[in-house]
C-alpha cells in the first residue's frame, strides 16, 4: 500500500514538531524514520496512525485522502515502544483482541479467532506462551507479542515506534534480523522509528532522516551514507572530523590544507564544510606529496581489531580522530608523541549556497 | 545479632524503633482490642449466640449492612465518575473540586451529621424538594444511606483516581489502533485495570460505613428495629450497663471489619503479583 | 505537550476553520466534547449535592441568629472550655502519634524483616475499627467494672469519663495517620543516603536529624495535619468515654451534639462552624502539602532509579 505525505505540519505550543513534511512511501517497503530525539519522527508516525492530528497537510493512502479518518478506521498496526500489552489479558487474548472488538457483522467466529491467533503466535515463535500473562514474559517476547497483536487485524500498514529501544543489545540484534525476515515474508508496507543509525541502516529498504521537524534526506541506506545531502546527515550517521574554511580552487584551507582529490566546480572563497571519517585517513611516516598533513599522535586506544587514534594538527584545536586496523598501526612502530602524516582518502564537502542557504554536497 | 529475623543493615536504631513500635502498638491497640475479645469470652457460647442474634440486634445488622452496601454501591458509580473527571479532564475549578472530595475526611462527623440532618429535613434545602416528590430522608433508612454515602465517597474516589492517573495512554491507543470503539476500550481495557481498585474502594467505603456513628445518629431517628444502626445499639447497651452484651455485639462487628481488611489486602497483593509489569 | 485525553480548550482563534474535523481526530483516544461536558457536569453536581451543600448549610445555619448570636454562642463559657479540652487532647495525642509514626516508619521502611506486612496491617487496625468500639475498649479496661477498674478506684484514679479517657480514645483513633503517611515516603527514599551518612562517620541520631528528617518533612507535616484534623473532630469514640459532663469532659464535637439535642440549633451550628472552618483549612493545607509529599517521593525515585522499579 503506497502512502503519500503532503506538506504535513504539527506544532505543540511553540514547538514545531513537524515543519512541512513531504514523503512518499512505495508499497511493500520497510522504511526507517531516523533522527535525534525531538526531530519529529515519532510525531510523524503517530500522525500516520491517526493517533495525532496534523495541523495542516494531507495523508494519502493509495491516492485516497485519509487525513480525517479515525484511528479505528485506518487499519494500521501500531507497535508501541513499551509494547502497551494489556496486562490483565493472557497472551492469547492480547493477540485476539483486535478480532474480538470487530463490529458484530464482520467479527470472525470463535474457531477462526482461535486458528488465526495460534497461527500468529507460531509466526512470532511464541505459540507455547498463549496462557501466560504479559508480566511473565521477557522484553523480547513482549515485543514479538505486540507485533503479533498488531498483525492480527491484517493491517494495511505496519507502524513501529522505536521497536527495539527498550531491549538489551543482544536481543535487539536478534530481533532486527527477525523483523527484516518477517517483513520480507509478509510484504506489508512498514514504517519504523529509530534514533539508532546502525539499526536504520541494517533493517530498512529506505531511510528517512529527520531533523528539527524537516526531512533532511530520503534514500537507501547506501545512498544516505555515501552521498549525504546535508552536513547534518553526514554527522548523524557516524563519527567524523569536520574541517571548516573556504574553498580555493580545489583546496580547502582549514588550518592546514585538506586537498580535494577530484575536480570540483566551486567558486573562490566559498564557506565550506569538509568531513573526513576516521577510517578514511592514510597514516604514514613520511609525506609523499602535497596532500599529506603533518600531525602529532596524542592518544591511542586499542578496541578489538582496531586502534582509535587522536592527532593534533598545528593550528587546529579539535584533535583529528583516526581509526586504523591494529596490524597497520603496529606496522608503523610508533608511540604517543610521534610525528606522522595524514592523508584523507575521501573527503565529503558541503558548500553553503548563499542564495537559498541550502547545502550543496559533493563527494570526492 | 539481636533480631535474627532481620536482614543485616549498617543503619542503627532497629531495636529501639521496632521495640517501641511493638510496645506502643500493644499498649494502644492490641491490648485494648484483646480486652474486648476477653470480655466477650466471659459469656458462654449460647449466651453469646443469643445476644448477637437477638431480634433487635439482627435488625440493626440488617439496616447497617444494607445501608452500607447500598451506599458503597452508589459510590461505586459516583466515585468512579468523579475520579474519572478529576483524573482526565481539565476545567476551571477542578482543584477546588478535587480538594472538596476529602471533606468527609476532614469534617468532624458530628458536624456532618447535623448538617446533613438540616439539609434533608422537611424544610431543608434538599429535604423540601425531595419531600414534595414524596421522598422522606430524615429519620428513615434513606437518611442512613445518605450519611453513609457522604462518609464513604472519598474512599472510592481516592482509591480509583491514582490508578486512572497511572494508566498508560498507550494502552488506550493500542486498543484504538486495533479497531476498538471508545466503549469497547473502556469495557475491555480500562475497566479490568480499574476493577481491583473498585473492589478496594468499595470494601474500604463499606467498612467505614459499617462503623460510622457520628454522622448517622442525627439523621437516622434511631428507632429500634427500624433505623437503629449497630454502633448505636452498642452505645445503648453500654448506657444500660449491659457490658457483656455490648462487647459481644462489638466483637462480631470487629471480626467482620477484620475480614474486610484482610480481603482488601488480599485483593491488592493478588493484583500486584499477577499483573504488575 | 497537551495530552489527547485532556480536552484541548477550544480557543476561538483564526484556526476555527479547521476545528471541526481536526477536533474529531484529536479525540483519537478521548471522549467527544459533549460527553466530556456531561461527565464534568455530573461530577460537579454530585460533589455539590453530597459535599458542598452540607458544608454551606453549616455556615448558613451558624448565622441564623445574626452575628451577635454567633459570637455569643462561640464565647459561651461551656464552648470555651470545650475548645480548651479539644486543644489539650490534640496537644497530647498528636505528638504521641508523631513519635510513634516516625519510629514505626524508620523500622519498617529502613529495614527488612519477616512479618513486615503483618505489622503494617496491625498498624492499620484503628482505621477499620468503629469509633464506638474504640471508646468501648477503654471502658472495658479502665471503667468501674473494667479489668483495671478496681485497681484504679483503690488509688482514686479516674481515667474514663474524664480527660485521660478522652485523650486515650483520641490517640487510638488517630494512631495510624502519621505512620501511614511516612512509610511510603521513606520506603521510596530507600536507605542509601542514610548509609552514606553513617559511612561518613555520623551516628544514628545525627543521620536522622540531618538526613532523614529534611527528606520527609512534607510527609510528616501532611500526617500531622490529617492526624490533627481527626483528633479535633473525633466524636464517636470520645462520646463513649467522656461521660458528657458539661464544662469538664466536653470536647467541641460533643458540645455540638449537646447544643443540638437541646434544640439550640444556631448555637450548635455556630460551634460546628468552628470545626467546619478547621476542616476547610485542613483541606487547603492538605492540597498544598500533597505537592511537597509528591516531590519528596519523586525526588527519591529520580535519585535511585531501580527503587522506582521495586515499587511499580
Amino acid at each position: 500500500m503506497s502512502i503519500k505525505i503532503e506538506n504535513v505540519r504539527k506544532s505543540f505550543g511553540n514547538f514545531h514538531a513537524l515543519d512541512g513534511v513531504n514523503l512518499e512511501i512505495p508499497s511493500g517497503e520497510l522504511v526507517a524514520l531516523l533522527g535525534p530525539s525531538g526531530s519529529g519522527k515519532t510525531t510523524l508516525l503517530r500522525i500516520l496512525a491517526g493517533l495525532e492530528a496534523a495541523d495542516s497537510g494531507r495523508i494519502l493512502v493509495e491516492g485516497r485522502d485519509t487525513t480525517e479518518d479515525h484511528v479505528r478506521e485506518r487499519q494500521v498496526g501500531f507497535v508501541f515502544q513499551h509494547y502497551a500489552l494489556f496486562r490483565h489479558l493472557t497472551i492469547f487474548e492480547n493477540v485476539a483482541y483486535g478480532l474480538r472488538v470487530k463490529p458484530r457483522a464482520t467479527r470472525p467466529d470463535k474457531d477462526y479467532i482461535h486458528s488465526r491467533v495460534t497461527e500468529l503466535l507460531k509466526l512470532v515463535q511464541l505459540d507455547w506462551l498463549g496462557d501466560r500473562y504479559p508480566a511473565q514474559l521477557s522484553g523480547g517476547q513482549r515485543q514479538r507479542i505486540a507485533l503479533a497483536r498488531a498483525l492480527a487485524v491484517e493491517p494495511r500498514l505496519l507502524l513501529l515506534d522505536e521497536p527495539f529501544g527498550a531491549l538489551d543489545a543482544k536481543v535487539r540484534l536478534e530481533l532486527r534480523h527477525w523483523l527484516r525476515r518477517l517483513h520480507d515474508d509478509l510484504g506489508i508496507t512498514s514504517v519504523f522509528v529509530t534514533h539508532d543509525q546502525e539499526e536504520a541502516m541494517e533493517v530498512s529498504d529506505r531511510v528517512v532522516i529527520l531533523n528539527a521537524g524537516q526531512i533532511e534526506q530520503v534514500g537507501t541506506p547506501e545512498e544516505v551514507y555515501d552521498a549525504p545531502a546535508t552536513p547534518f546527515v553526514h554527522e548523524f550517521l557516524g563519527l567524523t572530523n569536520l574541517f571548516t574554511g573556504h574553498l580555493r580552487q580545489e583546496v580547502l584551507a582549514a588550518g592546514r590544507n585538506v586537498k580535494v582529490t577530484e575536480e570540483t566546480a566551486l567558486d573562490d572563497k566559498q564557506g565550506a564544510h569538509a568531513y573526513v571519517r576516521p577510517y578514511d585517513f592514510e597514516v604514514s611516516l613520511q609525506a609523499d606529496g602535497e596532500d599529506y598533513i603533518p600531525a602529532e599522535l596524542r592518544f591511542a586506544q586499542t578496541i578489538g581489531n582496531i586502534v582509535r587514534l587522536q592527532f593534533i594538527i598545528p593550528g587546529r584545536e579539535e584533535p583529528v580522530r583516526v581509526e586504523l586496523e591494529k596490524t597497520k598501526f603496529r606496522a608503523l612502530r610508533v608511540g604517543i608523541g610521534a610525528k606522522l602524516f595524514l592523508k584523507p582518502r575521501h573527503v565529503q564537502i558541503f558548500v553553503k549556497d548563499r542564495k537559498d542557504a541550502a547545502w550543496a554536497g559533493t563527494g570526492s | 545479632m539481636p533480631f535474627s529475623f532481620k536482614k543485616r543493615s549498617v543503619l542503627p536504631g532497629f531495636g529501639l524503633t521496632f521495640g517501641y513500635t511493638l510496645f506502643y502498638l500493644s499498649l494502644i491497640v492490641l491490648i485494648p482490642i484483646g480486652a474486648l475479645f476477653l470480655k466477650s469470652s466471659t459469656l458462654t457460647g449460647s449466651e453469646f449466640w443469643a445476644t448477637v442474634t437477638a431480634p433487635r440486634v439482627l435488625a440493626s445488622y440488617r439496616i447497617t449492612f444494607g445501608a452500607a452496601f447500598i451506599a458503597a454501591f452508589f459510590n461505586l458509580f459516583a466515585g468512579l465518575l468523579i475520579a474519572w473527571v478529576l483524573a482526565r479532564y481539565e476545567f476551571k475549578g477542578k482543584s477546588i473540586l478535587d480538594a472538596l472530595v476529602d471533606l468527609p475526611f476532614a469534617l468532624p462527623t458530628a458536624v456532618a451529621g447535623i448538617a446533613l440532618t438540616t439539609v434533608f429535613s422537611v424544610n431543608g434545602w434538599l429535604g423540601k424538594p425531595l419531600n414534595a416528590l414524596g421522598i422522606h430522608v430524615s429519620y428513615t433508612p434513606i437518611g442512613i444511606i445518605v450519611a453513609m454515602i457522604f462518609i464513604s465517597l472519598p474512599f472510592m474516589v481516592r482509591t480509583v483516581q491514582p490508578v486512572l492517573e497511572d494508566l498508560e495512554k498507550e494502552l488506550e491507543e493500542a486498543s484504538a489502533t486495533l479497531g476498538a470503539t471508545r466503549l469497547q476500550t473502556f469495557r475491555r481495557v480500562i475497566l479490568p485495570v480499574l476493577t481491583p481498585s473498585l473492589f478496594t474502594g468499595f470494601a474500604l467505603g463499606f467498612a467505614r460505613a459499617l462503623g460510622e456513628y457520628g454522622s448517622i445518629v442525627f439523621i437516622a431517628g434511631n428507632m429500634p428495629m427500624k433505623t437503629e444502626i449497630t454502633p448505636l445499639l452498642i452505645i445503648t447497651k453500654l448506657e444500660q450497663y449491659q457490658y457483656a452484651e455490648a462487647t459481644a455485639i462489638a466483637a462480631v462487628t470487629l471480626i467482620i471489619s477484620f475480614v474486610l481488611l484482610l480481603f482488601i489486602n488480599w485483593v491488592q497483593w493478588h493484583n500486584r503479583r499477577k499483573y504488575s509489569l | 505537550m497537551p495530552s489527547p485525553i485532556s480536552p484541548a480548550p477550544a480557543k476561538n482563534g483564526p484556526e476555527v476553520r479547521q476545528q471541526t474535523p481536526r477536533a474529531r481526530m484529536r479525540d483519537a483516544v478521548g471522549e467527544p466534547p459533549w460527553m466530556r461536558r456531561l461527565l464534568i457536569g455530573l461530577a460537579i453536581l454530585l460533589i455539590s449535592v453530597i459535599l458542598l451543600v452540607p458544608l454551606a448549610a453549616v455556615f448558613h445555619q451558624a448565622f441564623a441568629k445574626g452575628v451577635d448570636g454567633y459570637i455569643a454562642a462561640i464565647t459561651a463559657p461551656d464552648t470555651l472550655s470545650a475548645i480548651r479540652l479539644t486543644l489539650l487532647a490534640c496537644a497530647i495525642a498528636v505528638p504521641f502519634n508523631v513519635v510513634f509514626g516516625v519510629a514505626a516508619a524508620w523500622a519498617i521502611a529502613k529495614f527488612d524483616f519477616k512479618g513486615k506486612n503483618f505489622l503494617i496491617t496491625l498498624i492499620d487496625i484503628p482505621f477499620s475499627v468503629s469509633p464506638v468500639i474504640a471508646g468501648l475498649v477503654f471502658i472495658l479496661l479502665f471503667g468501674a467494672q473494667g479489668y483495671f477498674g478496681e485497681f484504679l478506684s483503690e488509688h482514686d484514679i479516674q481515667l474514663v469519663f474524664a480527660v485521660p479517657g478522652i485523650v486515650l480514645a483520641t490517640i487510638f483513633v488517630t494512631f495510624p495517620f502519621v505512620a501511614r503517611e511516612l512509610i511510603p515516603v521513606m520506603q521510596a527514599q530507600g536507605t542509601e543516603e542514610e548509609e552514606a551518612s553513617i559511612s561518613l562517620g555520623a551516628d544514628g541520631w545525627k543521620t536522622f536529624w540531618r538526613i532523614t528528617l529534611p527528606n520527609i518533612k512534607w510527609g510528616l507535616l501532611y500526617g500531622v495535619v490529617l492526624c490533627n484534623a481527626r483528633a479535633m473532630g473525633e466524636f464517636g469514640a470520645v462520646s463513649v468515654v467522656s461521660g458528657h459532663i458539661r464544662g469538664e469532659t466536653n470536647t467541641l464535637p460533643l458540645h455540638v451534639e449537646i447544643l443540638y439535642n437541646e434544640y439550640d440549633f444556631s448555637g450548635a451550628f455556630a460551634v460546628a462552624s468552628l470545626l467546619a472552618f478547621l476542616a476547610v483549612i485542613t483541606l487547603i493545607a492538605k492540597k498544598f502539602l500533597e505537592r511537597g509529599v509528591r516531590a519528596e517521593i519523586k525526588a527519591a525515585e529520580n535519585m535511585v532509579p531501580e527503587q522506582g522499579a521495586l515499587h511499580s
